[in-house]
């Protein structure tokens, strides 16, 4: 050994041979049997002799095992391995409350100093790793906990997540053994903990393998408070049906009932009471009806009791997006046909729409052979219609229908005003009846059309035809057929019957968009319209001109396909028609992390407008401006206008710092290319800016959520005054700082031993006669 | 002999009115007439008088006649079948049996939409049976069943009390309600016997026992077996009832 060996205070014999195993095992085998074969040739010698010979061979082959394994000896400097205790300190901002005279957080900080000290005095080692956490952990600085101590260090985390203390621990393969955690907090979780914890933390907790212990700061007793802690309901509801929400109500200090309040964008919209027990949490449910369609923002309150720690929490707010649930249409039809029978079934089956039809079945110059009181034809209400009941409907469908007969001229008005004013809905269907032919030239109605009608009549084609997908259908979702349109030429248009029969017009309505067009009439130069779109002040219409789109219904299956290419037109028509948000063509996404908890005072909201083009793409260089109103300001807080250009990728993003707390509704207003007069759409979104911060809403100490994580982690809860004595776990692992191997069979003493070992073994054989 | 002289002057007013009342030939309705291995026509003029009196009496765009369909896929009439959401089997004496692939393109036929209308001499008539056998295989799991009084097919168009044909022995009519509604109608009274008329205009079965009067009737239920197929339960919107209640009650 050399000088240095002095260091090492471990030793191990170890094999360093290279040899494959077979080559030892055959090895080992050779050496039985000359052992064996030694035993037998020495039969009838003296038992003498023949001992020592056996002896001899013995250890000859004792010898060749040296020389295959190698032997060597393996010299180690080794120490014992100390266990980390991770102590997890509370530095979110209820640490800062004062319960006694002194803050949660210098108590921690007692608490901690004192843990490191009893650690420091065992026999067992262990060594203390502090970390500090609030919606994270992270390890401390040196001098934290002296600064906590002294109150230098005042605790500011905007969030508490008890989780975030386990996670802290680096665990597995490489990391120094773990002999337990210490929490050190008032339990005060911002994540919505309950004494239950969730499957996740319960799996952390056991995945530490080892105590986990906490340590409650703070004092809960004089405590009195009524927290509304969260409501559970769908993102998800539609109007005018009943809707029922839930509402946690948490009681500290408090056995009353309690009136909760619930509001819609401010106006109270139903209340309900709510009985409360000390130290319970119960479910409160408020049912309403929802009445308007759009993202809402509801609060539910209850009043502030006597004595009450924290006031902020008897408020609740929270988002609702509200769908209509059906969509009401009128359907005008100027003559029962396929065509008719075919859009009658699509909108009758769909669920989501409220039909109301009206068919003529008899012309005055139909002779049906009987009186009146034999027919069960009744009066064409035209009156009430289109004039009381108009503004009911969300979408009216004129299909190959005539006005003129039915004395409806006054009330072509009353259609323009439903689709420019009120925002309506208006497609008109093709036929002998429709358009031109329907004499709609130079009416109101024609104002509301995609397309400009020619004068007179007998503007008809009866050709048959496979129209054509132009750039603005192939984007739009009208058109989009589904699978249809997938990856085939035409939006797999091709493979639909030809259509047959098509009603001409002078050209298009400026705005408008050709979605299907004629493959060879022309309107000037341009292809003939068969499906038309177009904004018309507020609302929308469509002109299909032709009364043939049911050939993609039964004629299509007929020829192998699904036949649903002509539901689908027809649904994908009023969605849009309707203005269906999911279809808007300008778009404002509030994205926040947690949109039902709102946005934390102070922080910024994240803003995103998007706007689209007629064929439904990306637009860059539209004017958009965001106005964010708040809703419930009592400060006064006057709306804030931002202003902005989309980027080449359709949108605009900013930030918005809200300069008071309550609810707010984000209002984007786009214009193509900046030009006011080309109003593209306008959509909605809306968010909660918390008038406290969670921390605050949250400060109760909860000792019960504490005493459940240290019952998951196998530890003990204690008082923050408790903490010696906690046991640990002492893995006793070694770990070896430096070693080194020495030979031992290469040394020329061992060589000379098995010469003279062979040497004299076969000597004494030969004398006895043996060899 | 006045009166074919009559008919056969005002046919071209009566043809130019029903051209000009739809764009397109496929636009107008039509009635597809179902080619079998039996006694597929033996009333080959009905469809086309039931299709005039339609237009003549409403509002609908008619076809001037009946398209012959068949249920095979290769034959032109094979073809035609999906374009003829109103379909007749008639016939009478024994119906041979449909293929399988027959029978399949006929239950996509009715369960993507269309309608059978099924109509025998007489609910004794072998053809009942044979075409109750080929329903049963068709649209397996379904019932026929009699078609209640106040079934929306009895007032579609007119307010009937019953259905009636040729003859008049059975007062119900059958169907098979497929997704909601009556996609197979059976009539056992010769509903087509009670229409058919020969080229000069005379009809060629009398009905029994009301004469004329009947045969109004059965026109009456052929209008609104097709105002049916055009128009499905328009009649039993909530707008219709309080008319159509204050109408029968009188």
């Amino acid at each position: 050994m050399s000088p240095s060996d002095a260091t090492f205070n471990a030793s191990e014999l170890v094999a360093l041979t290279r040899l494959p195993g077979w080559v030892i095992a055959a090895v080992a085998l050779a050496l039985v049997l000359a052992l064996v074969v030694g035993a037998r040739a020495t039969r009838g010698a003296p038992p003498a002799v023949r001992a020592g010979l056996l002896a001899l061979r013995a250890a000859l082959c004792a010898g060749v095992v040296v020389l295959v394994l190698e032997p060597g000896m393996r010299l180690m400097a080794t120490s014992k391995e100390h266990n980390r205790v991770l102590i997890a300190v509370d530095v979110s901002a209820s640490m800062s409350e004062d319960d006694d005279g002194r803050s949660r957080a210098r108590r921690a900080a007692d608490a901690a100093k004192a843990l490191v000290d009893d650690l420091a005095r065992r026999d067992a080692p262990f060594v203390p790793e502090l970390w500090l956490f609030d919606g994270t952990a992270r390890k401390a600085a040196p001098g934290d906990l002296d600064l906590l101590q002294s109150g230098a260090l005042v605790p500011t985390g905007a969030a508490s997540r008890l989780p975030a203390a386990l996670e802290a621990a680096p665990l597995g393969n490489g990391a120094p053994p773990l002999g337990g955690v210490v929490i050190v907090s008032d339990g005060a979780d911002t994540s919505g903990l309950s004494p239950a914890l969730t499957p996740e933390l319960r799996e952390a907790a056991l995945r530490v393998n080892a105590p986990v212990h906490t340590v409650q700061v703070g004092a809960s007793t004089p405590f009195k408070d009524l927290a509304l802690e969260r409501v559970l309901t769908d993102e998800l509801a539609f109007v005018r049906n009943k809707l029922t929400i839930e509402v946690n109500v948490r009681s500290k200090g408090f056995d009353a009932t309690v009136p909760l309040t619930l509001k819609e964008d401010g106006r109270p919209v139903a209340s309900t009471d709510v009985t409360v027990s000390d130290g319970e949490t119960v479910k409160a449910s408020i049912t309403f009806e929802p009445q308007r369609a759009g993202k809402r923002i509801y609060t539910v309150s209850a009043p502030v009791l006597a004595d009450e720690r924290i006031a902020e929490n008897n408020r609740v707010d929270f988002t609702l997006k509200l769908i209509r649930d059906r969509i009401r249409v009128l359907l005008v039809a100027g003559r029962p046909s396929w065509d008719e029978r075919h859009v009658r079934r699509i909108l009758k089956e769909n669920p989501s729409v409220d039909l109301i039809s009206f068919f003529i079945l008899r012309s005055t110059t139909d002779l049906t052979n009987a009186g009146n009181r034999e027919l069960s034809l009744i009066p064409f209400p035209t009156r009430e219609l289109f004039t009381e009941e108009l503004d009911t409907f969300d979408v009216v469908i004129f299909q190959d229908f005539n006005y003129r007969p039915y004395q409806m001229a006054p009330y072509l008005e009353n259609v323009k005003q439903f689709v420019e004013d009120a925002g309506g809905g208006f497609m008109m269907i093709g036929g002998e009846l429709s358009f031109s032919e329907g004499d709609y030239e130079g009416t109101p109605v024609a104002d509301v059309l995609p397309v400009r009608l020619l004068p007179g009549s007998g503007h008809v084609s009866t050709e048959s035809f496979a129209p054509l997908l132009t750039a603005a259908g192939a984007s739009h979702p009208v058109t989009d057929l589904g699978e249809l349109s997938g990856g085939e030429p035409q939006g797999g248009l091709a493979t639909l019957p030809p259509l047959e029969g098509v009603n001409l017009v002078a050209g298009l309505r400026e705005g408008a968009d050709v979605l299907l067009a004629h493959p060879f009439l022309n309107v000037g130069s341009e292809p003939a319209p068969v499906v038309a779109v177009a904004e018309v002040g507020k609302g929308r219409s469509m002109a299909v001109l032709t009364d043939s789109t049911w050939f993609w219904g039964l004629p299509h299956v007929g020829a192998g396909g699904r036949g649903d290419a002509h539901r689908r037109f027809f649904a994908n028509a009023l969605r849009w028609l309707i203005r269906d948000p999911e279809l808007s063509r300008a778009r404002i996404v509030v994205d926040l992390p947690d949109a039902t908890r709102g946005v934390e005072p102070g922080s910024a909201v994240p803003l995103e407008a998007r706007t689209f083009n007629s064929r439904y793409q990306p637009e860059g260089g539209d004017r958009v401006v965001i106005t964010l109103t708040p809703l419930d300001a009592t400060d006064g807080t006057a709306p804030t206008i931002l202003e902005g250009t989309t980027g080449d990728d359709g949108a605009w993003r900013g930030s918005f710092e809200p300069p008071s707390s309550g609810v707010w509704r984000a209002r984007v207003d786009a214009k193509a290319g900046g030009d006011d007069t080309k109003p593209i759409g306008s959509d909605e979104d809306a968010f909660v800016v918390r008038a406290t911060a969670a921390e605050k809403l949250f400060a109760e100490p909860r000792p019960e959520v504490l005493a459940a994580l240290a019952s998951a982690g196998g530890g003990r809860a204690v008082p923050v005054d408790e903490v010696r004595g906690l046991p640990f776990v002492d893995r006793k692992l070694t770990r070896v700082h430096r070693q080194r191997t020495e030979p031992l069979w290469n040394q020329a003493w061992v060589i000379g031993a098995l010469t003279v070992l062979a040497g004299a073994e076969w000597w004494w054989r030969r004398r006895r006669g043996f060899a | 002999m006045r009166r074919r002289d009559f008919l056969l002057a005002s046919m071209p007013l009566v043809l130019a009115a029903s051209g000009a009342r739809a764009i397109g030939p496929r636009s107008e309705v039509g009635v597809g007439r179902l080619k079998h291995g039996g006694a597929w026509d033996a009333r080959p003029e009905a469809l086309r008088r039931l299709l005039w009196e339609v237009g003549k009496r409403t509002s609908i765009a008619a076809a001037k006649d009946a398209a012959v369909v068949a249920l095979d896929e290769e034959s032109p009439e094979g073809k035609e079948l999906f374009w003829q959401p109103l379909v007749v089997l008639a016939g009478e004496g024994e119906l041979p049996p449909f293929s399988a692939r027959q029978r399949a393109r006929l239950e996509r036929h009715l369960r993507y939409g269309g309608t059978l209308l099924i109509d025998a001499p007489s609910a004794a008539d072998p053809f009942v049976a044979g075409a109750k056998r080929e329903l049963a295989a068709v649209l397996p799991g379904t019932t026929l069943r009699a078609l209640d009084d106040e079934h929306v097919i009895f007032k579609s168009f007119y307010l009937l009390d019953g259905a009636v044909g040729r003859t008049r022995d059975d007062a119900h009519l059958y169907g098979i309600d497929v997704a909601g509604r009556a996609a197979v109608v059976l009539s056992t009274n010769d509903l087509l016997g009670a229409l058919e008329r020969d080229r000069f205009g005379t009809w060629r079965y009398d009905c029994e026992p009301d004469g004329d009067a009947q045969r109004e009737l059965a026109f009456r239920l052929g209008v609104n077996l097709v105002m049916y197929a055009t128009c499905l339960d328009y009649k039993e919107d909530q707008v219709h009832i309080p008319f159509i209640m204050k109408k029968k009650r009188r």
